[in-house]
């Protein structure tokens, strides 16, 4: 594999790994970290400013990719409950237990 | 898989599989309520609607009724009932011809990010998803994009909550396979919403 595909793929499962599995709880974690740097600080090391500044980024992305995942969750929950008959079930679960019951 | 209900009867121990040999109307009425709302919820999601989900549930359980000895509490009812329940939608998807294939996952998720590692499409202002969530047709019809799979994988693990190893039991698949899974319907879930979002002006 080359060295640029195989940084690539690296770089990507972090990513993906960040984003998928522990975005949510990353998300909120940066949203307490975010309010307390000030990257106006001029008296900040360059190699911190980088990181801080790489911090931000993955943070936002997170949250962004946080926020539309529970957004879509809810979506579909809505989706899927607005189609919900309760009567109808109701009639299944009779229709099922006389049926099956003590035969 | 968690009981909807308070019975407790998700615990699959000997007596619980006697009362279900014995056909126990008591028992069998509570698991049908505990399990039933899950397996309409899970016919919503892969659109088999009204009439087709009442056949496809009512199919399931003549299975599951019809193989009754082979179910031995390994897993807990509603996990059994759904696996086959998700059997029947892949039958039944294919036999009217809205079966869709899994595509390679692994291309797919390298295509979602540019060389730099950023999204070539990242994830819009959710603003604009939630003014959207009311629209269940719109909702229903995006699903219809996700793979079989990725269809049951979204449900279960986001809608009902299901922990990744029943999960994975129920689709024969290991965690990060289930990952992908998610990943990739949710990412596919974005992206149709946004383009009705684009196209509403949003």
């Amino acid at each position: 594999m080359k060295i640029g595909k195989k940084l690539r793929s690296i770089w990507h499962n972090i990513y993906y790994t960040m984003t998928f599995r522990k975005g949510r709880e990353f998300a909120m974690r940066c949203k307490d970290v975010v309010h307390q740097i000030d990257l106006r600080n001029e008296n900040q090391p360059g190699l911190q400013k980088f990181r801080i500044n790489l911090h931000l980024s993955l943070c936002q992305a997170c949250k962004n990719y946080s926020d539309a995942s529970l957004a879509i969750r809810q979506a579909v929950r809505n989706a899927v409950k607005l189609q919900e008959q309760p009567e109808r079930l109701e009639k299944l679960n009779n229709n099922l237990l006389k049926k099956y019951s003590e035969k | 898989m968690k009981s909807s209900g308070q019975s407790g009867h998700c615990l699959v121990n000997s007596q619980t599989i006697d009362l279900l040999q014995k056909r126990d109307a008591v028992f069998l009425k509570q698991i049908f309520l505990d399990t039933n709302p899950l397996l309409a919820r899970v016919c919503v999601a892969n659109s088999v609607l009204n009439e087709n989900a009442d056949e496809l549930i009512q199919q399931t359980w003549e299975t599951f009724f019809a193989n009754l000895e082979q179910f031995q509490g390994r897993s807990q009812i509603s996990t059994f009932v759904c696996g086959i329940l998700l059997n029947k939608i892949r039958e039944y998807r294919r036999s009217i011809a809205k079966f869709v294939y899994e595509e390679d996952s692994e291309k797919i998720l390298n295509q979602a990010f540019s060389h730099d590692g950023w999204w070539r499409n990242p994830p819009h202002n959710a603003h604009k998803l939630i003014e959207l969530q009311q629209d269940g047709d719109m909702i229903r019809q995006c699903l219809e994009g996700l793979s079989e799979n990725q269809k049951a994988a979204f449900v279960l693990k986001e809608i009902e909550e299901e922990g990744n190893e029943e999960v994975c039991k129920l689709l024969g698949i290991n965690v990060v396979h289930l990952g992908v899974l998610i990943f990739r319907a949710k990412d596919k879930l974005r992206k149709c919403i946004e383009g009705h979002s684009t196209e509403k002006g949003g």
